[in-house]
């Protein structure tokens, strides 16, 4: 009985024991491949953009570094949304000022790539706080086991051993036009080829609107109390209603004099985009990335000159 | 006691009110078993009890599980033929796991009607073997004379028990959250929105949905096996590789074992089984697997399913008659394909889409979606890891993989299941599908 006793204690300790050794060599692993950490911060961008997959692939920061001499890092994540935004401000803001950060217009419902994202910068105590909003089993899986902070991540890690995210400063290219309904040539709902809500698994959690618009807030005070602009960008889109966030950053932006630069269908300010420059309906393909970051270009040339 | 009252209060926890089904079924079938003895000698009494047992369950599973699809289709029919119907179908919560447990609790009754278990007085011990709680709601389906003298009586739970149990429970739990969960990231989409995708995308979903039905229901066998083992209770081996299974009959005698064998010892037997000739022997089979695709849910789908089995099975009994049952690795290829066109037909949505999956798949198309390709690359080698996990212990019991002759090893795959699980499970609560039915 005592030997028995003895040998199921032994098991838990090795765990746990295990559990901190995988947590630390994950915790170096992620540092070194994490394009964020390497490159962009020590590079000190004069503007960073923050968004989710819409706005990763469709700033490109050598056309604003070609064309008008900007340094920029395109920093947004896929699935992401203020949580995200709001730590990557964190992070930067601690190592450095830069002198725009151009905000998209993310959804304000959930937000599912911030952990993934942020993993590697628990360390910094905002982004600690910022994921201390996940459900009570996943801050105490957190806690109790060190390394399921990586659910999801190793896979991705393996993958940057392979592929060089910073190729383009962090925009990662679309390639191929909008796809189209095989059976009747209609264009494709939108969600339809995104339902991949679950694939980020418990880290997908609703988010509660007044917090996401006191998050908002908070980014325009913080950045402004270090001598940082804001821009918020509306996504140019192919077709399709705009989402509620539209109207609340809208809203946001009117209440604290942010510029906002609305490229939806909407405002038809883009005419220069078609249908072949989208590789879905809100996603642009490298083409329409050109273009757009040309226009955006133009713009934060002009907010950084104090043009606007 | 204190294991009824687990078992009550684990399904109370998913809707209380439904206990009281579970109490009536188990009262009844107590009280006709009773009565089945007491009337060894009198033939009369004993079949009126035993039909009283079989309708009551009957009646709880027909209304609960199929009354709206009868009422559906009786509409449609009466419609169809031109007569305005006047009927509304019912909003009526299905019984999670009814199904499992109303056929255990059946199986009871017909075994000591045929004399081959003696009823239990024990009111207690019998509500346990119909509730116990690690397999109530997705199986194995145990029978009386297995589950019930391992419940009256007195238990010692054994460390090396304890211990295989826990074996059973990680490696069931790294086949669900990470195996079929992680399967059901790229499947649940493709069959949700089977209109925007084609050929190959089809193929390589309705390849992954057949290892997340396998893992996600074998997983939830394992963990149920696993957790009476380590109170002393051990329960049926309900699968045994059915992707090896080198013709339809090997696949039925290795898939749910617990269910086909039910199926074939209360139905098929019954019904005549193979002893009145081959055109009997056919409809036996029909019956038996229709009534078996039914029994997985009120649709279609699962009736057609039910059907292609049946006639696959016809087709291997005929080879077999010939003497043609491949045995070789074209036999297992084969089995492999055929399960797999049949699982088109259990996942889709309804009838139509899944004829028009299998009409793209037969209409080749190029495009692929990957939708993250992290998923696509972990349903693949996830795959890959527990076919070889489970073929290196085909003919250890329970598929235990953790079965290592070096206590080093065992503990080296111990761990590494448990990292897989924490870094590559999916955490979103995936239920079951096996306890829909």
């Amino acid at each position: 009985m005592r030997k028995n006793t003895f040998k199921i204690l032994l098991f838990i300790l090795i765990f746990f024991a295990l559990d901190l050794c995988v947590d630390r060599i994950l915790s170096q692993w992620s540092k070194k491949t994490n394009s964020i950490y390497t490159k962009f911060l020590h590079k000190e961008p004069e503007v960073v953009f923050l968004g989710d997959s819409k706005l990763r692939s469709s700033i490109n920061p050598k056309v604003l570094k070609e064309n008008f001499g900007i340094s920029s890092y395109n920093a947004s994540f896929y699935g992401t949304g203020m949580i995200y935004a709001s730590g990557m401000q964190a992070i930067t803001l601690e190592h450095y000022k830069p002198k725009v950060f151009v905000l998209q217009s993310m959804t304000t419902l959930t937000d599912r790539g911030a952990m993934n994202a942020l993993t590697p910068f628990l360390n910094n105590p905002k982004v600690y706080k910022l994921l201390d909003i996940y459900p009570y089993y996943v801050a105490l899986r957190h806690r109790l086991l060190k390394s399921s902070k990586y659910n999801w991540m190793l896979l991705t890690m393996v993958k940057r051993l392979f592929v060089d995210y910073d190729l383009f400063y962090g925009y990662v290219p679309r390639y191929g036009a909008q796809k189209v309904d095989r059976t009747s040539k209609k264009e494709i709902p939108r969600g339809a080829m995104l339902d991949f809500g679950a694939a980020f698994h418990d880290y997908e959690i609703p988010m509660d609107q007044l917090k996401v618009e006191q998050m908002i807030l908070d980014f325009v005070d913080e950045s402004r109390a270090y001598g940082v602009k804001v821009v918020i960008v509306a996504q140019p889109m192919l077709y399709g209603p705009v989402d509620d966030s539209y109207y609340v950053f809208k809203r946001i932006a009117e209440e604290k004099g942010v510029l906002f630069l609305d490229y939806t269908k909407k405002s038809n300010r883009v005419t220069a985009l078609k249908e072949k420059h989208f590789n879905d309906p809100i996603h642009l393909n490298h083409q329409g990335a050109k273009i757009f970051s040309q226009i955006m270009g133009e713009e934060i040339k002009k907010i950084i000159m104090g043009q606007e | 006691m204190m294991l009824l009252l687990a078992s009550y209060f684990f399904y109370g926890m998913w809707d209380w009110r439904f206990l009281f089904l579970i109490i009536l079924s188990t009262t009844i079938d107590y009280l006709c078993g009773l009565k089945i003895g007491h009337c060894q000698n009198e033939q009369a009494k004993k079949k009126t009890f035993l039909f009283i047992s079989i309708v009551s369950n009957l009646l709880i599973l027909g209304f609960f599980k199929y009354a709206n699809f009868f009422i559906g289709n009786l509409i449609f029919f009466l419609e169809s033929i031109g007569i305005q119907a006047n009927l509304n179908t019912l909003n009526i919560i299905l019984p999670v796991g009814i199904s499992f447990y109303t056929f255990q609790s059946m199986s009871y009754t017909i075994d000591v009607y045929r004399g081959e278990l003696k009823p239990t007085k024990k009111y207690f011990d019998f509500a346990l073997y119909v509730a116990f709680f690690p397999q109530l709601v997705a199986g194995p389906i145990e029978r009386a004379k297995r589950l019930l003298p391992q419940i009256s009586f007195e238990r010692k739970v054994q460390f090396d028990d304890f211990t295989l149990g826990c074996r059973l429970i990680l490696w069931g739990l790294f086949k669900k959250v990470v195996v079929a969960d992680g399967l059901a990231l790229y499947v649940d989409p493709v069959f949700q929105n089977v209109q925007y995708h084609s050929s190959f995308t089809f193929v390589v979903a309705t390849f992954f949905f057949a290892f997340q039905i396998y893992c996600d229901f074998s997983g939830y066998s394992n963990i149920a096996i696993g957790l009476a083992r380590m109170m002393g209770i051990r329960l049926m081996q309900n699968f045994r590789l059915p992707y090896m299974a080198s013709n339809i009959r090997d696949f039925w005698s290795r898939w749910h074992i617990s269910l086909s064998t039910w199926l074939r010892d209360y139905l098929y037997i019954p019904l005549g089984g193979s002893r009145f000739g081959y055109l009997k022997t056919c409809r036996n089979i029909m019956i038996t697997m229709l009534l078996g695709g039914l029994w997985h849910g009120a649709n279609w789908t699962f009736v057609f399913w039910g059907a292609l089995h049946g006639g696959y099975v016809i087709i291997d009994h005929l080879r077999g008659k010939a003497g043609k049952v491949q045995g070789n690795v074209i036999g297992v290829v084969t089995t492999f394909l055929l399960v797999l066109v049949s699982w088109i037909f259990f996942r889709a949505n309804n009838l139509s889409e899944a004829l028009f999956i299998v009409k793209s798949i037969f209409n080749p198309n190029i495009s692929f979606f990957v939708g993250a390709w992290t998923i696509v690359a972990q349903g693949f080698l996830s795959i890959v890891f527990i076919y070889l996990m489970e073929a290196r212990v085909k003919d250890v019991e329970y598929c235990d993989v953790l079965s290592f002759r070096s206590a080093t090893m065992q503990w080296i795959f111990s761990y590494l299941l448990i990292f897989g699980i924490i870094f590559f499970g999916v955490g979103s609560g995936e239920q079951f599908i096996y306890f829909q039915f």
